[in-house]
């Protein structure tokens, strides 16, 4: 759908390979007043829309300071209907704001053709259909806003048995669309252990250099089914699974998300200082 | 046997639904893998209560003040309601919840203060949205001549509104910021309060205006020119006062030229 020279145009300028965190509320005040080494920062799209001006003025400040990272939640690429236009013309006031290294959003979808919204990240099955769909949206998004996005693969709580696997699925959106790849490493896992597949054989069928940027996040077991909730933190089999990733794949920049119980700024840094330190480890082996 | 659903937009639709509250239909049920003795309906719930616990929390703060006025079930019961009734259309969740104040009246007749609340909360949220567009000040008015002054087609600013009520919301609103309200307060006062909200360098400013100033100014909710606005008003209030409601709204920043709009 993308000819090789509108993607070298549309392209994510990627930033060097270091961790970052998720920019949340309880942490704003914290992170412009000590400025914290960090390698990098991801706010919430839909946090900012619209010109509430203390949070925008939070925002440039940190901006200013850090590379920034845009992270939907609610376009919902994978809807049968139109975007919402609305959400879209705020995205790419927003993105032309701040200017940040990536634009990203999941591969799911959210809103029924008829404008009711979940407001959650929905499974898609893995069909011809849905890929048209997706990718037709992706288009759209990439046209409006002159550059190439970032899809990530969603954690899922049922499936719909379809024409492929997950892991094709994204291949092949990436392939034909042209966009990067966001892969969270917690949700390969959270989706192995609740659907039964390895989660080494995702790894190995991503398209590496569309692998732009890895999530890692924490779960909730409940028994049948582990839930990504981003409220704990990242569990010793997803730091396995991300340490397979980088031999595999190899080191991106990387972005700890903790959304709920949120802990104060020292554990959350000490959490991605974790990630810092295995991305050394690759960086110095691919060097 | 109930075939499962191949189309996108019939097996979004039904998913919906069921989101939404209505019992799964048997062919979205057959769309989903059974795995390791889960039943479908019972993967589905976990979508269905991460939808409506995103909606809850979204109303809840959306409306600090009613949540703080109000018992917990009570507010969880309302905010129940009106998700089943009333589905989110957007992505953008500081975009859901605009009808609630409605949701209010109808659940609690009785307590007409808490479904004003909820309408001054909105409103006061979309101030907070609202982008900053320079107003019209005295230096520009000065430049046109008297007749230029009485075609100036103007708009009230996207950080001014007006309120009005006879219940004592504005008072509930800034007790509460103030961290001095409680449910059981029942020192605030019943009175027709006409209420111009300013928000401006992070902070609401509210401005008592009389009935002349309010209709005056209720006239640029839609552009009008300063000349319709004025002989309105005069027309209901033969005693306003242009002058007064003139300098307060250009040294208040309220009116915006209406082409800053476009």
């Amino acid at each position: 759908m993308v000819d090789a020279a509108s993607a070298d145009r549309l392209r994510i300028q990627p930033i060097p390979a270091h961790a970052g965190i998720g920019l949340r509320d309880a942490h704003f005040v914290d992170l412009a007043e000590q400025r914290p080494q960090l390698g990098w920062l991801e706010a919430h799209s839909e946090n900012f829309f619209g010109d509430n001006s203390r949070r925008h003025a939070l925002l440039a400040a940190l901006r200013a300071h850090y590379p920034l990272s845009l992270h939907g939640v609610g376009l919902s690429l994978g809807s049968s209907g139109a975007l919402d236009p609305v959400h879209l013309q705020q995205l790419q006031t927003l993105v032309s704001r701040y200017e940040p290294w990536i634009v990203s959003e999941h591969l799911c979808w959210a809103a029924a053709p008829d404008r009711r919204h979940s407001n959650a990240l929905l499974p898609l099955p893995y069909s011809e259909e849905a890929i048209r769909t997706v990718c037709a949206h992706i288009d759209e998004t990439q046209e409006l806003l002159g550059r190439q996005i970032a899809v990530e693969n969603v954690s899922t709580y049922l499936e719909f048995p379809g024409e492929m696997t997950e892991w094709a699925f994204l291949a092949e959106v990436a392939r034909r669309s042209g966009c990067g790849i966001l892969l969270d490493i917690n949700n390969i896992y959270v989706n192995a252990r609740n659907h039964g597949f390895d989660p080494t054989v995702y790894l190995q069928a991503m398209p590496q250099a569309s692998v732009v940027e890895y999530h890692l996040a924490g779960y909730e077991d409940r028994g049948h089914t582990l839930i990504d909730t981003h409220g704990a933190a990242v569990h010793e089999p997803v730091w396995a699974l991300f340490q397979h990733a980088l031999a595999v794949i190899g080191p991106r920049p990387t972005l700890i998300e903790w959304d709920t119980d949120i802990p104060a700024l020292p554990i959350l840094l000490a959490e991605m200082m974790h990630a810092e330190r295995y991305l050394q480890t690759h960086r110095a082996l691919a060097a | 046997m109930t075939t499962p659903v191949r189309d996108l937009a019939l097996l979004q639709r039904l998913l919906i639904d069921t989101l939404y509250g209505a019992t799964p239909d048997p062919r979205l049920l057959a769309s989903i893998g059974v795995r390791g003795g889960i039943d479908a309906e019972a993967l589905l719930s976990i979508y269905r209560n991460g939808t409506r616990g995103t909606l809850y929390q979204a109303l809840e703060l959306s409306y600090p003040a009613v949540r703080h006025y109000t018992d917990a079930d009570q507010f969880r019961r309302w905010a129940r309601a009106y998700v089943g009734t009333l589905p989110s259309v957007s992505g953008d969740l500081d975009r859901y919840g605009a009808d609630f104040h409605d949701f209010i009246t109808h659940f609690a007749p009785d307590r007409p203060d808490l479904s004003e609340l909820a309408r001054l909360e909105w409103l006061i949220s979309r101030l907070m949205q609202a982008p900053a567009i320079p107003a019209l000040d005295f230096q520009t008015l000065a430049g046109y001549s008297a007749e230029e002054q009485a075609a100036l087609c103007l708009r009230l600013a996207p950080r001014a509104a007006l309120f009005e009520s006879m219940q004592p919301a504005l008072e509930m609103w800034q007790a509460f910021q103030e961290g001095v309200g409680s449910k059981h307060d029942n020192r605030f006062e019943i009175h027709d309060r006409h209420t111009l909200l300013i928000y401006n360098s992070n902070d609401l400013s509210p401005f008592e205006l009389s009935m002349g100033e309010f209709l005056w100014l209720a006239n640029f909710a839609k552009t009008s020119t300063l000349l319709e606005a004025t002989e309105r008003t005069l027309s209901t209030y033969p005693d306003f006062s242009l002058d007064t409601a003139l300098i307060q709204a250009l040294t208040l920043g309220t009116l915006i030229p209406a082409h800053h709009l476009s």
